[in-house]
C-alpha cells in the first residue's frame, strides 16, 4: 500500500458543516488527512493527473468533489407541470382574515404572518 | 443517486395557492412525481399547511387530497430530539427554522428548498446543505445553454 497525502476543505470533514458556515463566513481553508490506496491505484491517478496536466493533489480533489457533489437533474424537453400538482393550486384560498379571527386564533395569526401574507 | 431536497412549509404553502410567482414550486415537485428527484418534508410542516388551509376555509375534502397528494411522492419525516436540541443551541435566530433546518440535515438533504430570507442568508457558505429559492432550482435544472 502507498500513503499519500491530500489537501481538502476542512468544511467537508465537519460532521455537521453547514453549522459552521451559519456561524463564521470566512473563507474555507484547506487540511491535510491521510488516505491508503494500493500502488496501482496510485500509479493510475498519476497518470490521469498528467494527462490532464494538474497536480496529483489537484486532480483527486476534482474527483472527490465531483463524487460527492449533488446531481441535479436537467427538464426534459417535453418536460410539463404535473396536471396533478397544478391542480393543488387554489386549494388554500388567498383572502386576508379579519382581524377578529386573527385575535381568537394566535396560532393562525403567527402561520398566516409567516407563511401566507403577502 | 437522486438528488434530495428538503421541502420548507412555505414551499408547500406555495404548492397549494394561486399567489403569484409558484411555478417553481410546481416545477420541483412534478420532477419528484417522475422521480428525478427525492423530497422530504417535515410532519410538522403537513400540519402547519392543512391548519393554514383549514383556517382559510378550504374544505375537509380539498384538505385531503392535497396532504394525500404530497404523501405520495415525498418522504415525510419528524423532528426528533436532536433536532430539537441543535435548535436551542444554534445562535442564529428563529427556533423553528433552525429545527427545520437540523432536521432537512439530518435527513441527508442536499438542498433546502426555501423563501425564509433569514435561512437564505444564514447559510449561504454552507458546503453540504445550502439553502436556496424554488426559482435558483430550477435555474439549475434547466438544459444548459439555455
Amino acid at each position: 500500500m502507498e500513503t499519500i497525502t491530500v489537501e481538502r476543505n476542512t468544511a467537508t470533514r465537519k460532521a455537521k458543516p453547514h453549522k459552521k458556515a451559519v456561524e463564521t463566513k470566512k473563507a474555507p481553508e484547506k487540511v491535510q488527512t491521510v488516505l491508503r490506496i494500493s500502488p496501482e491505484l496510485m500509479r493510475r491517478v498519476k497518470y490521469k493527473a498528467r494527462q490532464v496536466d494538474v497536480s496529483v493533489n489537484a486532480y483527486i480533489e476534482d474527483v472527490l468533489r465531483d463524487a460527492v457533489m449533488p446531481r441535479i437533474p436537467t427538464l426534459p424537453e417535453d418536460f410539463e407541470i404535473d396536471p396533478v400538482i397544478k391542480s393543488l393550486s387554489g386549494i388554500i384560498p388567498m383572502r386576508t382574515p379579519t382581524q377578529k379571527e386573527l385575535e381568537e386564533d394566535p396560532k393562525f395569526a403567527y402561520l398566516y404572518e409567516k407563511y401566507l401574507k403577502v | 443517486m437522486r438528488t434530495k431536497v428538503f421541502l420548507d412549509t412555505n414551499i408547500l404553502v406555495d404548492l397549494a395557492t394561486d399567489r403569484q410567482g409558484t411555478v417553481a414550486s410546481h416545477v420541483v415537485l412534478s420532477m419528484v412525481k417522475r422521480q428525478a428527484l427525492e423530497a422530504q418534508v417535515t410532519t410538522q410542516s403537513i400540519i402547519d399547511t392543512a391548519y393554514i388551509a383549514r383556517r382559510q376555509g378550504a374544505s375537509n375534502e380539498r384538505i385531503e387530497f392535497l396532504i394525500n397528494e404530497i404523501r405520495q411522492y415525498v418522504n415525510i419525516g419528524y423532528i426528533d430530539s436532536f433536532n430539537i436540541k441543535w435548535a436551542l443551541e444554534n445562535p442564529c435566530g428563529d427556533f423553528e427554522d433552525a429545527a427545520q433546518y437540523d432536521a432537512a440535515y439530518s435527513s441527508s438533504c442536499d438542498f433546502f428548498l426555501t423563501r425564509d430570507k433569514g435561512i437564505l442568508g444564514r447559510t449561504e457558505n454552507a458546503t453540504v446543505m445550502k439553502a436556496i429559492t424554488p426559482e435558483v432550482f430550477m435555474d439549475q435544472m434547466l438544459p444548459k445553454g439555455e
